[in-house]
Formats: C-alpha cells, structure tokens, sequence
C-alpha cells in the first residue's frame, strides 16, 4: 500500500501544473500543441506506437492539474475517450495513435445520442454494402470536433454494437456547433448515408460492447480526477475569501456557520480525492467485475461531492459566486456538467 | 501509488482471520452479527484470549507490552474483527488509558496497572464530561484538594459508559481553582471506584439499555500516588488521550456490518416491501457502501500519513463521515426491516426479534461522543483549513 507519487509522477504534476496555469492566464495559447511538445499526448499510448507507456495514475495526475487550473482542454473526448478505444482495440491502428500521441491527428469521442440511455444500443445505424460501411445517425455534445478530426464512432448493426472511425470532413458528414455551460465546444453530428471503408471498424459485437464500456470507464476516471482539481479550486478560493471579506465589521472565517460550510466541502473532497485514486488503480484491472463495481461507487460519490462543493462555493461567496467573470462560478458550471456525466455514467 | 496490501500484510490477515474464526465463542459472534448488547463476560472473555496471543493493545508498542504493530498492521486486525463479528478491545482500557499511562505514567503505575489494564482484570471507566461540562470539557468544576497524601474530591461526572461493571475510573478534576487559564488548573486522577463517597448511578438511554451512568464523588480520597503526570498538567494528558480515541474510529467495518444485515432483510419476504420501495433501498444501500469504499481509502491514506510519522488532523474527516454512514446504514435498516422491528426489548428483558430500532436508536450518539461532529468541523476548520 503506498498513496505517493514517484519521482517521474510528482515531476509530470510539476510539469502539468505549471502547463496548466500558463494557459490559464493565456487563454488564446495553443495548449494542445504544447501539451503534444511536451509529450503528455503520448502518455497513455504503447511505447511501440509512439506512446511513453504511463497509466491511469498518471493520466490522473493530468486531469488533476487541469481541473486545478479551471483549462477546458480536449484530453478528456479525444485521449482518454477515443485513445482509448484505438488503444485497447484488438488491432489498434498504429499510424493513427502515433498521429494523435504527436497531436497531428485529432481525435473525438461521439457517442451520446438524444433520447437513449449512455448504456443502451445506440440508435446510429450502419450496415454493410458491396462498396463498404455506411452510417446513419446523429450524435449530441461531441466535444472538442476540429477540422480534420478523426471521429470514433458508436453505431448498431444488425442489433449489434459496432465501434468505427469516420473522418469529420467525410461526405455526408454535417455538424452544428455550439458550446456547453461548462464553456467547452460542442457539436451535434449527423451522418447522412456516409461511406466509410471497412478498415475503420475498431471492434464488433461483443468486443465494441466491451470497448465502448472500457472507454466509458476512462472517461469517468479521468473526469474523477479533474473533478478532484475543481474541487480544490474551488476550496481555496472559497478559503481565500472567507479570510479575507468582512462582514459586520469581522473576517466571514469568524462565522461558525460558514466555517462548518467549509469543513463539509473538505469531507467531500477528500472522499473524492480517494475514490478519484480508485478509479486510477482499478480502470485497467483484467477482472471486469473489479471495474464495474469501482466506477460505478466512484461515479456515486464524486457525483454528489462535485455538487456540494459548487454549490458551497457560490453561497460562502455570496453574490460574486454567481457571476460569469469569477472562476468560482465558471467552476461550479464546470462541476455541475461533471456531476451530471457521473450519474449518466 | 497502490492499494494492495504487502504479501506480509496479507498473510498477517489470513493469520488474524484464523484466530477469530477459530477463537470467537459462537454466542458472542452471533450477538455482535445481529447489533445486541453484550454480557460483561462475553467482552472480559474475548480481551483475555487476544490478550494470550498479545493482541488485545493493538496500538501499544513492543516495550510496552503491545505487539508492536505498524499503523496498517492495526488496521488490518480491526477490520477482521469487525468482519468476524468480534467484539473490539475495551476502548476504555485499550485506546484511552493505556497510552496515556504509558506516555505520561509512573514506573509504579505502569507496574501496577498496564498488564491488568491489557488482560481486563481491571476495567476502567472515562470520567471525563460532567453536567456543566461536555464539549467545552475545560469547564469542568470536579474539585480535588490536597489533604496530606491524598486528594479529597468533589464533584459529578456524567455519562460514564460501563462504570456500572468498571473497577476504576481516569478522571479529570479541578486541583487550582485560580490558574489564569480554565485548563491550568487540571489534574488527571485514576479513582478506585470501591472508595468510599463514590455513588454510580445508571442512566437508560433511548436505545432501552443501560450503558451510561453518572457518578456522583463525594469526600472521596485519592492517594496523590493515583496522580497521572504532574499536579495541574492533567489537560496535557487528556488531549493526547482524546487524540487517541479520534484516531482510526470510522469503524468501516462495523457500518459494512449493518449493511450486510440490510442486504439479507432486503432478500427476505418478511420485509414486506413492494418492488419499488425494494428498489429504492437498494440504492441507498449501494450510495452508502460507495461512501464507505471512498472513506476507506481515505482511511489507509491517513495511516499512511501516520506510518511515515506525520499526525493528521484529517482524522477529524473519518470521525464526521464514519459517524455519518454508520448512522445513515442504520436508519436504512430500520427501515427495511419494518413491522418486525417494533418490538422492543427494554432493560433486563429477553431480546428482541430484531435489533434494528435499538441499533438507530445507540448509534444517535455516535455523532455526540468522541468530540461531536460540529466539534471536529471546528477542528477541521482551524487546523487544516486554517480558518
């Protein structure tokens, strides 16, 4: 048993945070690139597909550093979603993971459908024809879409699951763009009788139902862990400022009422900040019974943790905490969609 | 960064879970499955077979009679006591006087009374709260005055728990009533509850069992020689005794316990439940045992903290949430059980088809005793948050 980083670990959080706030003051950067130069794109992939190797904790530590930082970045939809999926294929593409561990090939995750349960078939149709695949469908908040992203694609097929790859600028492929309240770029997606060859395909049947289960499980993990970083931003904000306001001529930390407020968003955290660590330890466990069972108590109580931090937060800062120009309320936008994807799983 | 314990620590566990299994009386095993109250012998004798093997002091170190064990190591054991349905050591002998003697006792204390302390031939009782005096226990108004080699004291201690099978009791008293601060003028006395001018009185809690008591003092004499530590340091000691019972208390197996009982009443038809209340209780069963999972790796990361010797006040977070869940569990059960948890078995009567509303009804002060909830949200805010 042991709960420290190593000293590769704790130099990556270094990097990341420091990364992390660059960005944050600079919001017009390009992180993706610099997150490519720096090789954190590479982190979860094969050494023999141009990957560094790394596993969840440490994809953890990323996630952490990101959510600490308040950066919308597309980690979440494009590696630990769709790299994911290319990753734990039965046959992963190597050129493709090389190209997107590089930060040259964009990847996005699109998978949610209006009207269907993150769990059931999904109602994207594609069926086989002489020339190869087409694909009908509409997918909702794919996020993160960039001109020449790759989409990995959930969709039946003759009542099975079936997980491809279409290119976002295929024909037949149309996207409407708008944004989450958490800020992040969105698009709904519809594939219109698009071909696509037989290449693609990533898994079928039962291999593309326990693949979209493994990426669902990844992205949870990951949204553990950047919830865990919201959550301490959000604490010492809130600390921060229950030391330095005044009311009725005293610090508002003198207020019993509000220093109990602050206690309870502590409890929360930490009780998410471990189960942000179980999902890292059990997300690649072989037993899949282990797995299940760990995300789905790690989606229960993050859940509930996001939404009694955020909403603390706002109250202890009274008025500003309601304001779109304070990061205490972009994060408790942010932390409520995260809450809201924990119990849709 | 890994959850798995080290081979050694798992061969420890399969170690201590043999004992239990071999060593529990079934009686007692089946008392502390189904939440009943247990028989002074049923606790006097399970400390004594840990206590042949020198288990029975998990947290004293080697030189004082305990089996030296790691923070991980005493976790390990706890938790397979409370999955054998073992009854713990007397907290009060165990993890509240014994160390304090240790730390702060004399050589003739430590002599005459940790290897008593640790087989149960004494049992000791906390005299700590007092009417005017519970979580602002400083304010306390027992009076101790020096009378030649012995104290006279004075005064009414309040919810003493098992004073009524206890044979001593550690108490806190007033030895200098002018000391410029309220916890300057404190003394810690060991008082043989045999002397004369001790009255222990029973008082029957909400749950119908007699646990706690009130013990009235009077003109009774305390040879200085029962002193622990030096004459007005008494808070000193507390503090360290009461750091001690705050440690390591989520009790995660004990709430895993109920759990299980919710579990088996849920799968029984006598619950009478439609499949929609069923339905609905298994997922607060499922919401509750999440939490649990979550408090417990919180937990191992406290001790791990504590293993490479640093004290962490985020112990106050295992207090709150322990109590939290092992309260929720219980209502739970109350729930679920349903009409065949009314009867109620009071005081001397013969027991109750279930334990459940008794269970409810004990656990209301967990979040009371110990340093109350609201209590450690103050700790939690001054020493961690730093508010």
């Amino acid at each position: 048993m042991n709960f420290d980083l190593s000293e590769d670990q704790a130099m990556l959080k270094d990097t990341a945070e420091r990364l992390f706030a660059q960005a944050a003051g600079n919001p017009s950067g390009d992180l993706w690139a610099k997150m490519a130069e720096l090789g954190l794109l590479a982190a979860p992939f094969a050494e023999e597909h141009g990957g560094l190797g790394l596993g969840p904790v440490e994809t953890m530590i990323l996630a952490e550093a990101a959510g600490r930082a308040q950066v919308l970045t597309a980690y979440a939809g494009s590696i630990a979603a769709a790299g994911t999926a290319l990753r734990l294929a039965s046959a992963p593409p190597a050129a493709l993971i090389a190209g997107l561990a590089l930060g040259e090939v964009p990847f996005a995750w699109a998978h949610e459908e209006v009207g269907v349960a993150s769990d059931a078939a999904r109602r994207a149709q594609g069926r086989w024809t002489n020339e190869g695949w087409v694909v009908s469908g509409r997918k909702t908040n794919v996020v993160h879409v960039v001109e020449g992203a790759q989409l990995v694609v959930t969709v039946t097929v003759d009542g099975a699951p079936v997980v491809l790859m279409i290119p976002s600028d295929a024909p037949g492929v149309s996207r409407r763009d708008y944004r989450l309240f958490d800020g992040t770029p969105a698009s709904e997606v519809s594939f219109d009788d698009v071909a696509v060859e037989i290449s693609v395909v990533l898994a079928c049947g039962a291999e593309a139902a326990v693949l979209t289960e493994r990426v669902r499980q990844h992205l949870v993990a990951f949204r553990a862990a950047e919830a865990v970083g919201l959550m301490q931003a959000l604490l010492d904000a809130t600390l921060e400022h229950l030391k330095t306001r005044r009311q009725f001529g005293e610090p508002l930390s003198s207020f019993q009422a509000l220093r109990h407020k602050a206690a309870d968003m502590l409890v929360a955290l930490e009780q998410s900040r471990s189960m942000a660590m179980l999902a890292a330890l059990s997300v690649e466990d072989a037993d899949a019974e282990v797995r299940r069972k760990a995300i789905a108590q790690v989606r229960s109580v993050v859940g509930k943790s996001c939404k009694l931090v955020a909403q603390s937060a706002v109250q202890l800062h009274g008025g500003i905490g309601v304001t779109e120009e304070h990061p205490v309320g972009r994060g408790f936008r942010q932390l409520t969609l995260i809450d809201l994807e924990m119990e849709r799983g | 960064m890994d959850l798995s314990f080290s081979p050694e620590d798992i061969a420890f566990r399969d170690q201590v879970r043999a004992f239990v299994a071999q060593n529990l009386s079934p009686d007692t095993r089946r008392k502390v499955e189904e939440g009943r109250a247990l028989e002074k012998a049923d606790v006097v004798d399970w400390q004594r077979t840990l206590n042949r093997v020198g288990w029975a002091t998990p947290s004293w170190r080697a030189s004082a009679g305990g089996p030296g064990w790691s923070a991980v190591q005493r976790y390990i054991f706890m938790d397979e006591l409370y999955a054998g349905c073992a009854p713990e050591p007397l907290s009060f002998n165990v993890s509240m006087i014994g160390p304090v003697l240790i730390a702060y006792g004399s050589d003739e204390q430590k002599a005459r009374f940790l290897a008593a302390t640790a087989n149960l031939d004494i049992w000791w009782a906390q005299g700590f709260s007092e009417p005017g005096a519970g979580s602002d226990l400083a304010s306390l108004s027992a009076t101790a005055v020096r009378d030649g080699d012995h104290y006279v004291v004075n005064g009414q201690k309040l919810w003493q728990g098992m004073a009524h099978r206890a044979d001593w009791m550690f108490t806190l008293v007033r030895t200098d009533p002018n000391a410029a601060k309220k916890q300057g003028g404190i003394s810690f006395l060991l008082i043989n509850l045999r002397t004369p001018g001790v009255t222990i009185r029973p008082i029957i809690t909400i749950d119908g069992r007699h646990e706690v008591n009130e013990v009235f003092l009077d003109d009774v004499r305390v040879p200085v020689g029962d002193r622990v530590g030096e004459e007005n340091q008494g808070w000193t000691y507390a503090k360290y005794l009461l750091s001690n019972e705050r440690t390591g208390i989520a009790r995660i197996g004990m709430t895993r316990r109920i759990l299980a009982r919710v579990a088996e009443a849920l799968a029984s038809v006598e619950a009478g439940l439609s499949e929609a209340e069923r339905a609905r209780y298994a997922g607060e069963a499922t919401a509750i045992e999440a939490e649990l999972r979550a408090l417990e790796i919180t937990q191992l990361r406290v001790l791990a903290a504590q293993q490479a010797g640093q004290t962490d006040p985020r112990s106050s977070i295992l207090k709150i949430k322990g109590v939290e869940l092992r309260q929720a569990a219980s209502e739970l059960l109350l729930r679920v059980v349903g009409p065949a948890g009314y009867a109620f078995a009071y005081e001397g009567q013969n027991e109750a088809p279930s334990e459940a509303a008794s269970n409810y009804f004990t656990l209301r002060a967990a979040s009371i005793y110990g340093g109350a909830s609201e209590v450690q949200k103050n700790i939690i805010a001054s020493s961690v948050l730093g508010l």
